[in-house]
């Protein structure tokens, strides 16, 4: 057989793996228990909540990282080492143990007094944000630093001779130039951030119409042995999310996403 | 008028050395120098883009190093050109006046560029559907509307086919009188730089070779390394045997025999009288028989070793009787067909004595 078959049907096999999980859903499918529970106040509360706080989160990720991405990119200084090792920190460690480092976290002396003198974190909405933010926070900026390490310097050194000061000349240069990128960074970001569940769990808890996110709420379900419940709530996640990569490659035309 | 003074750079392991050069108001200074001798971390120093461990950068007086680049007035053609892609071409040209609303611009003069260098037809299209010469012209017109009248170009034609090249070269002649620029550029082009600079400097491994007014460099090289780079071939080792106001009388062992050399006025100190002379393949004269001179000096006789025919030159490689280094002699096609040159053929050749130019000897 040839190399190149070989190869082809690798890839065949990821698609029909994945195929088959997300067929196998529609063997416990019944569309009228789908329709009640999608329509559900506790659903359409989950959605809200997942749609909101990940916005939330992805907005504050990308804020951070923007500017660390491109001092990151574009400077040498004392420590850029190994700050791009910590930006691997999310991948690398399980979310429910980022979750729990968050958790002992606000349990130490400074965290406890942050929660009583400033506001509650755990087992609230903040906890959700903070859980998302952590986890989606290395991400975001590894993928804006590689948007901008494409962008050769040569345009703002050019712009700063034309007048434009350091500020200026990455507002006007540098981020025209990387918004395809940014936008597809902001869209993975929002998707994993959609997604996140070990972190959510640890510190925000599992607390129906308080921090049920969607992922948390497929797996109060299937623990309820609410199989059609947790279906719907699947259906959500993986719909989004294939819409959310469908629709970035045709609007925006990035197709390394 | 722009002074560099004594300046040393660092990047990585790699170092530039005492430059120094100065370059008058409406003139222009190309550096030439081979792949990575520097010349482009030179440029982008005095640009403000490296920092200088010492030394000093002046224009007009006042010491820029520690300038904010926005601030140093230097307009700059990069290689790449770095036109920004995102923006049409008009918008690149009045990058400057969109960034730099508050500062008073000659509103008349970006139209004076652009009618210059004839790219008026060009203002709304994208970057990307622009030939390489329209380019050029663009990346020119952005960097002259900032005003400065200080402009900096990295091998400005590098990408560009030769016809292009040489209406680009005109093009920048014409604009620099119009606009009275004074102009710093790199290149590794001889021809290119004997064309557009007033004074040149050679610069190799982050060293200044030398600096001069571009006819003293091309006639008195002051060292084998210059001359080298200049495609002098023909470099001999001497003693100075005896020495007037006017003359040089040098004795060439490779040649086994005196040599007279009219003086330049650039008297060549040499310690113990051990110096290189060296001297143009196109300075030396292929003699008829028929008309031989017998005052005429430097006259030595040769057997044609080698004969390479180029398109409008031939270039003959000549072994002096006695001698086992050989010479490179150019002569024009027409005067080879005349003289009816071949190898093995005996001839008499003499090297010009006012051709002649001595270098120090630093072996």
């Amino acid at each position: 057989m040839k190399f190149r078959k070989i190869t082809i049907i690798f890839a065949f096999f990821i698609m029909l793996l994945y195929l088959s999980l997300i067929v196998s859903t529609f063997f416990y499918f019944d569309i009228k228990t789908f329709i009640d529970s999608i329509f559900s106040e506790r659903t359409l509360f989950s959605i809200r909540l997942s749609v909101f706080s990940a916005s939330i989160s992805t907005i504050l990720a990308v804020i951070v990282s923007i500017p660390a991405g491109y001092a990151l990119s574009k400077y040498k200084f004392f420590g850029s080492k190994f700050i791009d090792i910590i930006l691997e920190l999310p991948l690398i460690i399980s979310p429910a143990a980022l979750g729990a480092m968050i958790l002992i976290f606000f349990s130490n002396p400074a965290g406890q007094w942050f929660q009583e003198h400033i506001t509650q974190i755990i087992y609230t909405f903040w906890a959700i944000i903070i859980a998302q933010f952590v986890t989606v926070l290395g991400i975001s900026t590894r993928m804006i630093k590689s948007t901008i390490d494409q962008i050769s310097t040569r345009y703002e050194d050019v712009a700063r001779t034309l007048g434009a000061s350091p500020s200026k000349a990455f507002r006007t240069i540098t981020l025209p130039l990387a918004k395809k990128g940014l936008l597809s960074a902001f869209v993975l970001t929002w998707a994993k951030a959609f997604g996140e569940f070990g972190a959510t769990y640890t510190i925000a808890g599992t607390m129906p119409m308080k921090t049920e996110t969607i992922p948390v709420s497929v797996y109060m379900k299937l623990a309820g042995a609410d199989i059609n419940g947790s279906i719907v709530m699947i259906m959500i996640l993986i719909s989004t999310g294939i819409s959310l990569l469908v629709v970035t490659r045709l609007v925006i035309g990035v197709s390394n996403i | 008028m722009l002074q560099v003074k004594n300046i040393n750079v660092s990047v990585d392991n790699f170092k530039l050395k005492k430059i120094s050069f100065n370059i008058e108001d409406k003139a222009t200074h190309v550096i030439i120098g081979p792949t990575g001798s520097g010349k482009t971390i030179l440029l982008e120093t005095i640009i403000g883009f490296r920092k200088i461990n010492n030394g000093e950068i002046i224009i007009n007086g006042k010491d820029i190093k520690n300038t904010p680049i926005e601030k140093r007035d230097i307009a700059y053609v990069p290689q790449d050109l770095a036109l920004f892609p995102h923006l049409s071409v008009k918008d690149n040209i009045y990058y400057s006046y969109k960034i730099n609303k508050n500062k008073k611009y000659n509103k008349e003069l970006p139209a004076k560029l652009i009618e210059a260098t004839g790219i008026k037809h060009l203002l709304n299209r994208k970057i990307e559907f622009l030939s390489g010469g329209e380019k050029q012209r663009v990346a020119l017109v952005r960097a002259l509307t900032s005003e400065s009248k200080f402009l900096i170009l990295d091998e400005p034609f590098s990408a560009i086919n030769e016809t292009t090249k040489n209406e680009l070269r005109f093009l920048l002649k014409k604009i620099q009188n119009e606009f009275n620029l004074t102009i710093l550029s790199v290149t590794h082009d001889l021809d290119e730089a004997f064309f557009l600079a007033d004074s040149i400097s050679i610069i190799s491994d982050g060293k200044l070779l030398q600096t001069d007014k571009k006819k003293e460099l091309y006639y008195y090289p002051t060292s084998v390394e210059v001359a080298q780079f200049l495609g002098i071939n023909n470099i001999f080792d001497a003693t100075i045997s005896n020495r007037t106001e006017s003359e040089t009388t040098v004795f060439c062992k490779d040649l086994n025999s005196n040599l007279l050399i009219v003086n330049s006025g650039r008297n060549l100190k040499s310690e113990n009288n051990r110096v290189k002379f060296g001297i143009r393949k196109s300075e030396i004269m292929i003699l008829r028989d028929d008309l031989l001179n017998p005052k005429q000096s430097n006259v030595f006789n040769g057997v044609i070793e080698l004969i390479i025919e180029k398109v409008s030159f031939c270039e003959i490689v000549v072994v002096p009787i006695n001698s086992e280094k050989s010479i490179l002699i150019e002569i024009p096609t027409y005067a080879f067909n005349k003289l009816k040159l071949f190898v093995s053929k005996s001839i008499k050749f003499t090297l010009k004595a006012e051709s002649i130019f001595l270098l120090k000897n630093t072996d």
